[in-house]
């Protein structure tokens, strides 16, 4: 029922009321805030987690699996390192190597997905099923390999995460492209004589940027939970530098008299999982053309934030 | 006492922007037994009066004010359950797509059983029983082998008969049907019509016929309610509203749309403006169609006109109404254009016996791949200067023609000439710059027009893909063009989302005129628009064609449009051209019995008229064209067909005083004149 229902409240132009609902609203303020505190939070995290704290990660203490306290927000380790500071630059590693790797996959994969789908049949084919066996690859056995032959570290977690995502950009962007193919705007362009890359760069990429943003941005999530999984197996970044993954295992076995010790990097990859999420979503409606609030981010153009679109029906031309 | 009567029904839907109001203050009373036709256009308002009356509401959506009675019991306090008793069982409702609304996945027999068990508890037999019993009243072939045959299987018509099927199990008193040809060829939408009359008939049941074609209408609902903007704005029997409609409305609706008896050379009058979007309703008291009326004075923008009788049988919402006279259309003080002179020799677009076959996937694993005919052999010169029609049912190949006149396919055999030069044998190169001349109007200009650029660019872009002028006068060439079709000078700035359908066409008429092109194709230009607006878009099409010098080529299902705007019209049916004429020619005196067929299948929006029409129909559907009878394509469809036509193909041929047929047994004009001759005592 839910695909008639929603055909038959589009009769006419897209319907905006002159007053955003109070939901629609607080929607996209959440979306803002989201999209705000993840960014100048992953820059913090990044550039510099020093502002943040100013504890060592590394330096041991006398003060042994200590609770949380007003000295040690989180509490400290079996080494009397300070738990805290220990998650705040636990973050480097592991959003360098997820945002890295998913930078990496996008470029590669809407690459491979453009050129597959533009591409002949027979080089269609061929491209597509190596994008196959490379999507049948478990994410742990390309990081294994690449590890045996470039040595553990970020370097080799953003190769594994690329090449691991690679395929599944590749698969829907061509998907998309070959669709966008037969679209009639496509075709009208050709039919004014547009040449293939033009017609490639113009009218695809534009029209593919919404979904690359939105799968990037849920690849964000899935990059992070691979990359601490991958450092919670030891295949990232070498002990003692903190690290999300490896601190959730160190601290696995004291789970029963130190809660604190897996707690909070475990919570921190939840949150930094949702922060991509919730901004991915923002992303989306603000990216989408027929979407009533947005940036115009890639024209160039005034920005329209929260203004709405004008009813058509008061400027139609009274022409016979 | 009626079947059904609805006083003051008012549905409100929550969106997040607001609630809007669909259906405002409707009332109307269907007596068992009698068609009542809902008529408007889009956001009239004419769906949701039909979906409140069985509940079936979007989400946020409900009945907030009004009553509704069916057969003594008030639907507006039934609760869910007993809702869910009545529907599909004492109402009934079919729907516009039949493809989506079968479900896909599970066979006809199956679907029909569950609708019976749900309300009856037969058993299964019973059900399968009363299944081959209901497709066999619906006109189903072989009923009992479609049982398990699932939608896709199906052709259109069929899948519309197995929903119809669907909605009679039980044998209802009243069947709401939105919209249930609009996706059909007129052929089969001619079949269907004539069934549902004759089950209401047969079965006595109430039918609430929503439509926005007035044709449909005429030939039958016994009585018609027009609504504009959630309003019903006219009521009236079916006979006296087509002859004297009074509300300003209704006129101006008969008097935009192209008929098959009206003058080619007149202009179209049209509604400026666009249909009122369901939110602009509900804003103060005024008549909803002030903005667009002609005759709107002061009143009309501060008061709310009621529905108000006059005589027995019609009733009008409006403060200053035609008078009682029969309808006449305006004769346009516009001087007709002369006739462009048509220079037959040299033929500015020409097919050379084209064939166009598409590959489609093997039936069977490492079988043979299977062949699609889409076009066979046509041959077609396009002079310059004059517009060009190719009519047919869907699947006829007619699309596949345009494409490949602006080079989007290239034929399988044959040749594609644009001023004596063979287009598939240009190089790339020279082939894009060739492009210029020959420009494409596509049916859906939302589609066409890429979502993510503002109008002055998309306006621009064949400028800039042919590398035309600088960007100054780029600039200069989309301001003049945009005025040309009629678009305010702020349009530039904007997206394509934000016009009206009407708007986004001119849009794209704008874009197919960048580039100066000589010939422009349009496929389906208007099929998506309603009446109203479709007329402003046919008139600026014509005045575009005298002030560019342009050509056209013009596909299209629908033969009135084509008997307006056309000079000459070629008439396609599986995959060849078996009439070619002037428009005149063609519908006066067809010679191939599609044709006539055809002509005879269109419903006219003239009840006296539309029920004289003997039931001389197109019967049958379409074959596939993976596997074309032989000989001539038509002969399964066809009254006239003997042993010859089975062994031979014809070919276009012209006779002496005759316009070219490709048929062995032409109609001479005695056979099929009904319609054309109505018309012309009525002309004289």
């Amino acid at each position: 029922m839910t695909s008639t229902t929603t055909s038959t409240i589009a009769i006419g132009p897209v319907v905006v009321l002159d007053k955003p609902s109070a939901t629609t609203r607080a929607r996209s303020v959440l979306g803002r805030i989201a999209l705000a505190v993840t960014i100048v939070f992953f820059l913090v995290l990044l550039v510099a987690p020093g502002l943040l704290v100013h504890v060592d990660p590394i330096a041991t203490g006398d003060d042994i699996l200590a609770a949380p306290s007003a000295a040690h927000l989180f509490g400290t380790d079996q080494l009397g390192r300070d738990v805290f500071s220990r998650t705040i630059h636990g973050a480097h590693p592991v959003l360098l190597a997820s945002l890295l790797g998913v930078l990496l996959a996008t470029v590669a994969g809407v690459a491979l997905g453009i050129a597959a789908g533009v591409a002949p049949r027979w080089l269609n084919t061929v491209l597509m099923r190596a994008v196959d066996v490379l999507l049948a690859l478990p994410v742990l056995l390309i990081a294994l390999m690449l590890i045996a032959t470039a040595g553990s570290g970020v370097a080799s977690i953003v190769l594994a995460i690329g090449i691991a995502f690679t395929p599944g950009f590749a698969r829907i962007v061509e998907g998309s492209v070959r669709r966008l193919r037969s679209a009639e705007f496509v075709q009208a362009a050709y039919v004014f004589g547009s040449t293939r890359l033009r017609t490639s760069v113009r009218h695809l990429l534009p029209n593919l940027v919404t979904e690359v943003v939105v799968l990037g941005s849920s690849a964000i999530g899935w990059a992070v939970l691979t990359a601490t999984t991958l450092s919670f197996l030891g295949l990232g970044v070498l002990l003692p530098q903190p690290d999300w993954g490896s601190d959730l295992a160190a601290g696995a076995t004291n789970l029963s008299i130190a809660w604190w010790l897996s707690t909070f990097p475990g919570l921190a990859i939840t949150v930094t999982i949702l922060l991509a999420n919730f901004s991915g979503d923002y992303l989306m409606t603000l990216l989408d053309p027929r979407s009533k609030a947005r940036f115009r981010l890639f024209t160039g153009g005034r920005a329209r934030t929260g203004r709405r679109v004008k009813e058509p029906v008061d400027s139609e031309p009274e022409v016979a | 006492m009626s079947l059904l009567e609805i006083t003051g029904l008012r549905t409100e839907i929550a969106t997040p922007e607001g609630a809007i109001r669909p259906v405002d203050d409707v009332t109307f009373s269907v007596a068992a037994g009698e068609t009542v036709g809902l008529v408007g256009e889009s956001g009239s308002g004419k769906t949701m009066t039909g979906m409140s009356i069985i509940r079936l509401l979007p989400a946020g959506g409900s009945i907030v004010a009004g009553s509704i009675r069916f057969d003594g019991v008030e639907l507006t306090e039934l609760d869910a359950r007993g809702m869910r008793a009545l529907r599909g069982n004492a109402i009934a409702m079919i729907s516009q797509d039949p493809m989506t609304s079968l479900n896909p996945t599970r066979t006809i027999g199956s679907q029909l059983r569950e609708a019976y068990r749900i309300h009856t508890g037969a058993t299964r037999r019973a059900a399968t029983e009363r299944a081959v019993d209901v497709l066999g009243m619906v006109g189903m072939p072989k009923p009992r082998e479609r049982l398990d045959d699932f939608p896709h299987h199906l052709s259109g018509g069929m899948r519309q008969r197995a929903l119809i099927a669907i909605g009679l199990l039980c044998e209802p008193k009243l069947l709401i049907a939105d919209e249930p040809t609009t996706a059909l060829d007129v052929s089969i939408q001619a079949q269907i019509l004539s069934l549902i009359d004759d089950l209401r008939s047969r079965l006595s049941m109430a039918v609430v016929l929503i439509t926005h074609d007035m044709g449909v209408i005429a030939g039958h609902a016994d009585r018609v309610a027009v609504m504009y903007g959630g309003r019903v704005v006219e009521q009236a029997d079916t006979r006296t509203l087509f002859a004297q409609p009074r509300h300003r409305y209704t006129e101006a609706l008969f008097e935009s749309m192209p008929t098959l008896d009206m003058d080619a050379r007149a202009e179209l009058a049209t509604i400026p403006g666009t249909p009122p979007t369901l939110l602009s309703t509900g804003r103060g008291a005024m008549c909803r169609f002030a903005p667009r009326c002609r005759y709107a004075e002061q009143d009309c923008t501060t008061r709310d006109p009621q529905l108000v009788a006059v005589g027995a049988q019609q009733a009008h919402a409006c403060f200053h109404p035609r008078d009682a006279q029969p309808i006449r259309r305006p004769v346009s003080s516009v001087q007709p254009p002369d006739t462009p002179t048509i220079d037959s020799e040299v033929p500015l677009l020409e097919l050379r016996a084209v064939h166009k076959q598409f590959r489609l996937r093997a039936a069977r694993l490492l079988g043979p791949p299977r062949l699609v005919h889409a076009v066979s052999g046509v041959s077609l010169a396009v002079h310059a200067g004059e517009t060009l029609g190719i009519v047919g049912e869907s699947g006829c190949g007619k699309t596949t023609i345009g494409r490949m006149l602006v080079g989007l396919e290239r034929p399988s055999a044959g040749a594609v000439a644009f001023a004596g030069q063979d287009l598939t044998e240009m190089g790339s190169a020279e082939f894009r710059r060739r492009r210029r001349d020959l420009q494409m109007m596509f049916q859906d200009s939302s589609a066409a027009l890429d979502p993510r650029m503002p109008v002055s660019a998309l306006v621009a872009e064949p400028l800039v893909a042919q590398r035309v002028g600088t960007s100054s006068e780029r600039g200069a060439a989309v301001a003049e063009l945009l005025t040309a079709v009629g678009l305010p000078g702020d349009s530039a700035r904007r997206h394509a989302h934000e016009f009206s359908g009407g708007q986004r066409q001119r849009i794209a008429i704008a874009r197919a005129l960048a580039l100066r092109p000589k010939v422009i194709v349009a496929d389906e230009p208007v099929s998506a628009l309603d009446v109203s607006v479709q007329a402003q878009i046919l008139n600026l099409m014509r005045s575009l064609q005298q002030q560019f010098g342009l050509t056209y080529v013009v596909i299209s299902h629908d033969l009135s449009l084509l008997k307006y705007l056309a000079d000459r019209i070629g008439v396609m049916y599986l995959g060849r051209l078996v009439e070619l004429g002037t428009s005149d020619q063609v519908y006066d005196a067809p010679r191939h019995p599609y044709t006539a067929g055809l002509i005879q299948s269109v419903p006219l929006p003239d009840p006296a008229l539309q029920r004289a029409k003997s039931n001389g129909g197109l019967g049958g559907e379409l074959p596939s064209a993976l596997d074309p009878p032989s000989g001539c394509h038509f002969r399964t469809r066809c009254p006239l067909a003997t042993e010859r036509c089975a062994a031979e193909a014809p070919t276009l041929l012209e006779s002496p005083g005759h316009h070219a047929v490709a048929c062995h047994h032409p109609l001479t004009g005695e056979h099929v004149a009904t319609t054309a001759d109505v018309l012309d005592e009525r002309r004289s």
